[in-house]
């Protein structure tokens, strides 16, 4: 149990060094050129994980339906859209959004049952996580700078 | 606001990418899925820079050389996250692996690491982050 929990920690601290990482290169390069580089290193560091673990038996592919060779089309919108909000809105307010809307989606397909998900009843208790996760947000928002302002127009 | 529509199609599509991952991944195994979808999204947007003539890559030389390998992380994210799936099931790690996010995040930009400009946190600041982990519990379990 603890393990697990650390490693999941782990995996959201590392997260967030990549998205600052990545922003660190697209202050120099260009957004597309930011994202072919992002994928590329993440498709030859799972390549050798791949490999590692599970050595020539990782090439033992299945046929494949079509639709699985258009899935990695979906990983530059998720590239170029953070690393361009976080340029544009600085680290955690981007990711706060990021993050409440990849939440909201999650809810709504599961509710709707979409994608082939199984149908999961919305709840009071959801609903109770939507209302805290918005009002956290829009306080989140609040920034001291513009407490700042706002006090000086006073 | 240009920046928050990008932020919520970010986040549309880590949602999407997560569900097609999953389908992929049972299929597949999850280092192939990981594979096949980073491999194809690498290709496409080397074509994207090449027809948008961005010449921008020159420039990569002038980033300090451990940023350039930010995207390798995402091979010890799944790996971590697989593992955490495996000892706790889907709520526990989707809810850890967000509250872990926004905190170092948050922690990480106040402290002004990685050339971001540190931001002061007050009440609401705080108070914002408690609500959204509510949040993140709430819509998790």
């Amino acid at each position: 149990m603890i393990a697990g929990i650390l490693l999941a920690l782990a995996a959201g601290a590392l997260i967030s060094v990549q998205t600052l990482f990545n922003n660190k290169v697209s202050a120099s390069v260009h957004s597309h050129t930011t994202t072919a580089l992002v994928l590329g290193m993440g498709f030859i560091a799972s390549l050798s994980m791949g490999v590692l673990f599970e050595g020539a038996d990782f090439f033992n592919w299945r046929a494949m339906p079509v639709w699985f060779w258009f899935s990695g089309l979906v990983g530059i919108g998720v590239v170029t859209c953070v690393v361009r909000g976080v340029n544009l809105l600085g680290p955690s307010y981007a990711i706060s959004i990021v993050m409440s809307s990849q939440l909201l989606c999650a809810l709504w397909w599961d509710s709707a049952g979409w994608f082939g998900l199984e149908q999961v009843p919305f709840s009071p208790q959801k609903a109770v996580g939507v209302i805290a996760l918005i009002a956290g947000l829009i306080l989140f928002k609040l920034k001291p700078r513009e407490m700042r302002e706002a006090a000086a127009d006073i | 606001m240009k920046g928050v529509i990008y932020a919520l199609l970010g986040g549309m599509f880590l949602t999407l990418q997560g569900t097609a991952n999953a389908a992929i991944g049972d299929y597949l195994g999850t280092w192939q899925a990981a594979v096949l979808t980073q491999g194809i999204g690498f290709v496409a947007a080397i074509l994207i820079v090449l027809f948008t003539g961005d010449r921008s890559w020159r420039q990569l030389s002038q980033v300090k050389l451990p940023f350039l390998f930010g995207g390798a992380f995402a091979a010890f994210i799944l790996f971590s996250n697989i593992t955490a799936f495996h000892h706790n099931g889907a709520a526990v790690t989707v809810s850890g692996v967000l509250i872990a996010q926004i905190i170092v995040t948050l922690l990480m930009e106040k402290a002004g690491w990685f050339g971001t400009v540190p931001i002061r946190l007050k009440t609401p600041q705080w108070v914002g982050l408690g609500l959204m982990i509510i949040g993140i519990l709430c819509l998790s379990f």
